[in-house]
């Protein structure tokens, strides 16, 4: 099969026909259709597909409508500001996204964050979690022409939205730890409404199960569409809950336990049957394990400063200015020279970032892997031999966000 | 008389247009999650006469949501073409204004280089009452037309 290109210089008429028979695989007789990057459901990438008849033949993906070039960006500015700019990568998700970077920093300027940080990061991150599969699950709502999944998926994200707000003082991009602790400290009311929002949320999540996932029609959809067994999910790199729903039991939070996750109980949620429908319930059931995390960290909330002593000591101001004023210390401190590298568990897979220090206050160079690249092989691999109609199913049953895969 | 006429007949459209704007299902970076949030339940796009249209032939505004790269730009373009007159479009986020975070980027340009854009909106990402306010003030453009 060659590699199919936008058919731009073929004549009138012929445009989206592929143009001789020996390109295909399958009965000889295709069709190349372009999906995107305008079309109904949500994501702005491109998908060459290639039908016979009803049955997709060859996928061949077009991503990068979203590259804006973060690992380059990364390189001309100082440390302090990379937060804000990898967090753009997955707005919903900022808190698990930015891990791994806050992870590297800390480890190249020597900072560790008091325990009261690290549970409060944990909250976040669980929370963001939460909202994330909420986020896709309303979109696969949409891919399935269920509009009610999305308005009520979109109700309950919007709490959340109102609960990071109150927290962290953002409703999506809340760039919320710094390295050595977290922006700011959780008030009474905060853990007040935290705790609100999940007796609201496991509410709502039955109501929403009934007309969502208990729908014959969303689970007619969804089984046994866009089979990725436990072998090719290997072989492909698959990570996060896509890899689980295949049956391989790889979690990061459990395997190298990050900040408090050491000390918070959990379970990792394996489904076995590696289609659509299981990577649905996979977020499903992950959703009420991070509520069950949060209700842990939230019982267990060490009392204490939110940022490491050692960059109060280099600010007397701190008591007068607050957790503002100690961020201006970043400004002279400097990461040691060397290689940095971390690994953190965001909602749809691992997330590694990799830093080259040396010794200035820009990195050299930072990679940036997200899930959702990983996971975009998988997709394309999945959609292979289905039908035309579930397309849309196995698209959004991946969790693909662009902005992510693209950096 | 007759110029009597063809007024309130375009008094009319006007009046149409203002409380149909339908926007196409064109999502270009991560201010969509905050679009997502305005035509959810909470914020409610449609009382404002807004629903989001999967097909961009019967669509007439268009929301550029963020960044948009030059690989987006020619589609952007494209789509803008496409849609039937009379169109107007709402550039949001920081990055559609001059490129926000990712100021400086080789791979993207401000969305006044692309479109001719009627409301900005500023903020990464804009909350939703700030892109319905935008929303308005393109009403009000509308209402206030000469013809
Ligand atoms: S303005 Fe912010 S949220 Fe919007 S596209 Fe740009 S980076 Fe994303």
């Amino acid at each position: 099969m060659q590699k199919t290109e936008w058919p731009f210089n073929l004549e009138v008429g012929r445009t989206f026909f592929v143009q001789s028979e020996e390109e295909l695989r399958g009965g000889g007789r295709g069709l190349t259709l372009v999906v995107g990057p305008q079309h109904p459901g949500s994501g702005h990438m491109r998908l060459f597909v290639v039908v016979d008849g009803d049955i997709i033949v060859d996928v061949v993906p077009d991503p990068g409508f979203v590259h804006r070039g973060v690992e380059k960006l990364a390189e001309n500015r100082p440390y302090w500001t990379l937060i804000p700019l990898v967090e753009k990568a997955s707005i919903m998700d900022s808190m698990n996204i930015t891990y791994p970077l806050i992870l590297a920093l800390e480890k190249a300027l020597g900072l560790e964050p008091p325990p009261r940080a690290k549970y409060l990061r944990v909250l976040m991150a669980e929370l963001s979690r939460v909202r994330t599969h909420l986020y896709d699950l309303a979109l696969l709502g949409v891919f399935l022409g269920h509009t009610t999944a999305f308005m009520w998926g979109f109700a309950l994200m919007d709490m959340y939205a109102e609960v990071f707000a109150k927290i962290a003082g953002a409703r999506t991009t809340i760039a919320y730890p710094v390295p050595g602790g977290v922006r700011r400290d959780v008030k009474p009311d905060h853990v007040e409404a935290v705790k609100r929002l999940l007796e609201v949320t496991r509410r709502k999540l039955k109501d929403f199960k009934t007309l969502f996932l208990d729908n014959p029609v969303t689970k007619a959809r969804l089984e046994g569409v866009g089979i990725v067994d436990a072998k090719k999910t290997a072989e492909l790199g698959v990570v996060g809950p896509f890899a689980r729903a295949s049956g391989i039991d790889y979690d990061v939070r459990k395997v190298h336990p990050y900040d408090a996750y050491g000390d918070v109980d959990f379970e990792v949620v394996v489904e076995k049957d590696g289609d659509a429908w299981a990577r649905t319930l996979v977020r499903w059931r992950e959703m009420y394990e991070s509520m069950s995390i949060v209700e842990q960290v939230l019982k267990a909330l060490p009392e204490g400063d939110v940022i490491d002593q050692a960059l109060l000591f280099k600010n007397p101001e701190y008591r007068r200015e607050g957790v503002g004023g100690v961020l201006g210390v970043y400004t002279y401190i400097y990461p040691e020279p060397g290689e940095y590298l971390a690994v953190a568990e965001a909602t749809r897979g691992a997330t590694l970032v990799h830093l080259w220090a040396t010794g200035l206050q820009r990195v050299h160079r930072m990679r940036f892997v997200t899930p959702s690249w990983r996971n975009l092989r998988a997709m394309v691999e999945a959609m292979k031999g289905g039908r035309l109609a579930d397309m849309p199913a196995v698209y959004m049953s991946f969790g693909y966000f662009p902005p992510e895969a693209d950096r | 008389m007759k110029t009597l006429v063809s007024q309130a007949v375009s008094r009319l459209a006007r009046w149409g247009t203002k409380w149909s704007l339908w926007p196409p299902h064109l999502v270009t970076a991560c201010c969509g999650v905050e679009v997502g949030h305005l035509f959810g339940s909470a914020y409610d796009a449609e009382r404002f006469g807004m629903l989001p249209m999967g097909s961009l032939r019967q669509s007439n505004i268009l929301i550029i949501e963020g960044t948009i790269t030059l690989k987006m730009a020619k589609f952007v373009k494209y789509i803008y073409e496409q849609m039937p007159e009379p169109k107007y479009v709402v550039a949001m986020g920081a990055c559609a204004i001059k490129g926000g975070v990712f100021y400086g980027s080789y791979h993207m340009v401000p969305a006044a280089k692309v479109l001719p854009v009627h409301a900005y909106v500023s903020g990464c990402p804009p909350t939703p009452e700030a892109v319905l306010k935008a929303v308005t003030k393109v009403q009000e453009q509308i209402a206030h037309a000469e013809n």
